[in-house]
């Protein structure tokens, strides 16, 4: 278990650390105090990058950052998109300039995000598929090849939870939930893994710095999307409250056991949180490059 | 930096001589009844190690030794200075209350 919880520092505080910190654990025996410390202590160390790291190493360590910001971003964002994908919020949209024009907000600045991250992951991707025809290195072809075969199994299990309900007439019982939940665990899983594999890759790939400068700026231009959809959140969660309170006080979730305006709340901090998150790590990425120049 | 702070009871710790996470975690313990998290230590550590306060010494063993550096020595000092200082001051006023008008 806290051989696990080392896992969480940041890779380069890792490769600097993590023997000494394994060695201590096996000295003293961790207790449940101590665990929830690693946690905080992993915390920190993402906030604080350590000396001892080249800025490149920094740079790419900023890349990690953005990413898992961006992955955990859209699970809040997916969440919102959940909540107000009923017919009322649409026909509440229409009726309302304000809601309307904060919802395309939101799906726009989501959107460009989605493809500003395509377009920082790129030349990444171009240097390690270049590395891999050089070398032929087995481990990378499997790092490279987790995050498309972690989508297609997530989108796999999507796929079959649509035909299982199409072929039971929607019927929302036990079992469908249970399925749901189940494609909910393998979307974890799965992101996790988008997450990772980019990390080991660029561990492994001389990126080079142009290649870096590129995807840490692009990174920059993500982060940005993120605060704007959770600019446009804010604006949708006061429209709401102000043009349609009863909208803003239905039931949401399975069975309506939780109330729109709490959720999207409730999503709102989570996407300002992971949107600073992002601003920092970038930011951390843009001075480590000009450090290195 | 408090009398409680990580850093200074790591860096108070190292005064007496190179020790490794697990005796730094022992002797803060045993001289400040505090008890260091290892999160909460190698936090300090690495603050340490990047403001140039102590050194990571080469081992091959896992455990790696840590001692203070000239600049670490001296801003120790300057800081256990101050605290003692400022508890002399307290003591003193205390004392001074406490004795009949």
């Amino acid at each position: 278990m806290s051989r696990l919880l080392l896992k969480l520092y940041p890779e380069a505080w890792r490769r600097r650390y993590e023997a000494e910190m394994s060695a201590l654990l096996d000295d003293e025996p961790p207790g449940p105090l101590a665990r929830l410390d690693l946690v905080r202590g992993a915390v920190r160390a993402h906030l604080h990058a350590i000396s001892g790291l080249s800025p490149l190493e920094r740079a790419q360590g900023s890349v990690s950052g953005v990413l898992g910001a961006f992955i955990c971003f859209c699970f809040a964002g997916s969440a919102f998109a959940k909540t107000t994908e009923d017919s009322a919020f649409q026909v509440a949209g229409r009726e309302h300039g304000v809601l309307g024009g904060a919802h395309y907000a939101v799906l726009i600045a989501a959107f460009v995000a989605a493809v500003l991250l395509l377009g920082a992951a790129a030349p990444l991707a171009w240097r390690a598929l270049a590395q891999l025809r050089r070398t032929r290195d087995r481990e990378l072809l499997r790092w490279i090849a987790l995050p498309p075969l972690a989508l297609i199994i997530w989108s796999g299990s999507l796929g079959g939870l649509a035909l299982w309900l199409s072929a039971h007439h929607h019927r929302a019982d036990a079992i469908a939930w249970l399925l749901l939940s189940l494609c909910g665990v393998v979307g974890v899983i799965a992101a996790f893994a988008c997450w990772l594999a980019p990390r080991a890759i660029l561990r492994r790939v001389d990126a080079g710095r142009p290649a870096l400068t590129l995807s840490v700026h692009t990174l920059g231009a993500v982060a940005a999307c993120m605060w704007v959809v959770a600019i446009a959140t804010t604006v949708y969660l006061v429209a709401i409250l102000a043009d349609a309170p009863s909208l803003a006080a239905s039931g949401d979730g399975p069975g309506a056991f939780s109330v729109t305006d709490v959720d999207i709340a409730i999503q709102l901090a989570l996407m300002t949180c992971l949107a600073a998150i992002a601003s920092l790590s970038a930011s951390r990425g843009t001075r480590a490059l000009r450090r290195a120049s | 930096m408090r009398s409680s702070d990580p850093s200074l009871l790591v860096m108070a710790s190292l005064a007496e001589g190179p020790k490794h996470g697990y005796a730094i975690s022992r002797d803060v313990k045993e001289i400040a009844g505090v008890k260091l998290g290892p999160g909460t230590l190698y936090g300090a550590l690495a603050r340490l190690e990047d403001r140039g306060l102590i050194e990571a010494l080469t081992s091959d063993d896992r455990r790696r030794p840590y001692r203070l550096t000239g600049s670490g020595a001296e801003a120790l000092r300057e800081q256990l200075t101050d605290q003692e200082r400022v508890a002399r001051i307290g003591l003193r006023r205390l004392s001074a209350n406490a004795s009949p008008a």
